[in-house]
């Protein structure tokens, strides 16, 4: 039976002002799954994403992580959280130091520090901007900096604000195929986005959030993304293959282009 | 900006020398004599520099010492202009506070009520400031702030005071980003010259705004700092062996304390 990687329970949270952005939620995720929290802007995902990642009080409930009984805080080490705004997670001098920040402030091995850093710049083709103040990056350098960094303590849970926001189509690729190989692993994956045709390229599991921010839908993602209506109520356009495929009234929609190609090609055939 | 925006252009340079001064370590890469001692080294020296010149009460002794840092930062590459003036606004700064004591100070008259002891105070305690300010401005252009923390923690240095050091650096620089930020928005937003009553009305509402947005900023970040293990802001030390410029940068040290304490 796999381990519960997060357990939330009768989770809230309301705003200075007074705003409820969240009543009430509960959410499990198994060790390993790939989970999108899918809704429209305003619906909470974000705030949503850090009271997961233990970095705000909740004003009601609890999260658990990995059954351990223990604080978001206590396991900073398989925890990580990249926010949406990049620019808020490279606050050191260069990008080598923000790739070394998370491993040196929980007392790894300064050689395996190095070591993780030159595979991570890699990876995500920072090599040429290591040395480079993070504040000089473009939004997309930044967006896979800020990813980089916090994959530099090799989490066993993390959870991703908009992963691609910014990224041009090249590293996009980069970026999802990085995900794929640390989910592949083991590692827990939890993405929040505004945007259904990513869905598929990072999830498994599809948690959609209403602008009230309560969850109207958990499930599949092939069952939920096909769901249009749904998906027009809560403020959320369907992917485009689904609309495309729904109004040329063809049934069962592809989700990924890969899929498509292979639908346009069945059908060609008949 | 407009020619008659002073709020845009105080607000605007403020966050560009701000800015400079904190982000831009340029000069601490450069190839030049005191970026190539060992921060250790450089730290203890340039603050055996400032003990020594400390205790004088005359004005030659802390003027060797400003003659001295000129020097130090000829041979280091660093911008004269702007050192000059990260030095010299302090010194005025402090003159205008001293310089009451040139007449109040009883003793042989020099000019009107300006006594010769009295101008001998202000002269030494403005030239004082000025020698410590241009040391540790020396000290902070030359070293890459990461580096000095390294050699401060190397030293023992109470973890609390380096945390709480490393913790006010990042706040000055989202502080100031956020301000950047703010500066651009609104001058890429104006559509004509504003008078100065409208900039001074504006005025209320963007440090309002700064402000907030500078206390919601500074929580990102410290939530950021604290999902990737906490705030204490260590790093791992690039350390390197002692060498012959450290050696030479000891002797200058040495030499000058030992004329310090010579002095008669």
């Amino acid at each position: 039976m796999a381990v519960n990687a997060l357990t939330a329970r009768d989770l809230s949270f309301g705003y200075p002002d007074g705003t409820a952005a969240l009543d009430g939620l509960d959410l499990t995720i198994e060790a390993g799954e790939r989970v999108a929290i899918l809704g429209p802007n305003g619906a909470g995902k974000s705030t949503l994403l850090s009271l997961l990642a233990g970095l705000r009080e909740p004003a009601g409930g609890e999260v658990s992580y990995f059954e351990t009984g223990k604080s978001a805080d206590d396991l900073r080490d398989r925890i990580a959280h990249c926010p949406q705004a990049p620019v808020d997670y490279l606050f050191n001098a260069t990008v080598r130091e923000d790739l070394e920040y998370g491993p040196a402030q929980l007392g790894i091995d300064r050689r395996e520090a190095e070591e993780r850093v030159d595979a991570l710049a890699a990876e995500f083709a920072l090599e040429g901007l290591l040395d480079k103040p993070p504040f000089r990056l473009s939004g997309g350098e930044q967006r896979r900096a800020a990813l980089a960094a916090a994959l530099s303590v090799e989490p066993d849970l993390l959870l991703l604000d908009e992963p691609v926001a910014d990224v041009d189509a090249g590293h996009r690729e980069t970026v999802l195929d990085a995900l794929d190989r640390r989910t592949e692993a083991g590692m827990t994956l939890v993405v929040s986005t505004p945007d259904a045709d990513l869905v598929p390229q990072v999830a498994h599991r599809v948690v959609v959030l209403d602008r009230a921010g309560s969850i109207v839908r958990d499930g599949p993602v092939r069952d939920v993304l096909t769901d249009g209506d749904l998906l027009r109520d809560v403020g959320v356009s369907p992917p485009q293959l689904v609309e495309a495929f729904q109004r040329a009234e063809l049934d069962n929609p592809p989700l990924t282009v890969t899929d498509a190609v292979e639908r346009l090609r069945d059908l060609d055939d008949c | 900006m407009s020619p008659v925006d002073p709020v845009g252009r105080s607000a605007g340079t403020l966050t560009d020398q701000a800015r400079g001064l904190l982000r831009d370590e340029r000069v601490a890469t450069r190839s030049g004599w005191l970026q190539a001692v060992h921060p250790i080294v450089k730290l203890l020296g340039i603050v055996a520099l400032i003990a020594v010149t400390v205790p004088f009460d005359t004005p030659g002794p802390p003027a060797a010492m400003l003659g001295l840092t000129i020097g130090l930062a000829v041979l280091s590459r660093v911008p004269l202009a702007t050192h000059a003036l990260r030095t010299g606004v302090p010194m005025a700064v402090s003159l205008v506070i001293v310089a009451p004591q040139a007449v109040l100070l009883p003793g042989a008259p020099l000019l009107g009520p300006v006594t010769v002891p009295g101008i001998s105070y202000a002269a030494t305690f403005t030239l004082r400031v000025g020698a410590s300010v241009s040391l540790l401005g020396l000290l902070l252009s030359t070293t890459r702030f990461a580096s000095l923390l390294g050699a401060l923690r190397t030293l023992r240095v109470p973890q609390t005071a380096v945390a709480l050091l490393a913790i006010t650096y990042r706040h000055l620089l989202v502080v100031f980003e956020e301000l950047s930020r703010l500066v651009l928005a609104r001058r890429s937003r104006r559509v004509r010259s504003a008078t100065l009553r409208e900039s001074w009305l504006e005025a209320g509402s963007l440090l309002g705004t700064f402000l907030l947005g500078a206390l919601d900023r500074g929580e990102r970040v410290g939530r950021a700092a604290r999902s990737r293990g906490g705030t204490a802001g260590r790093g791992y030390p690039r350390q390197r062996a002692v060498g012959l410029r450290d050696a030479a940068f000891a002797f200058v040290v040495f030499a000058t304390v030992a004329a310090g304490v010579l002095w008669p």
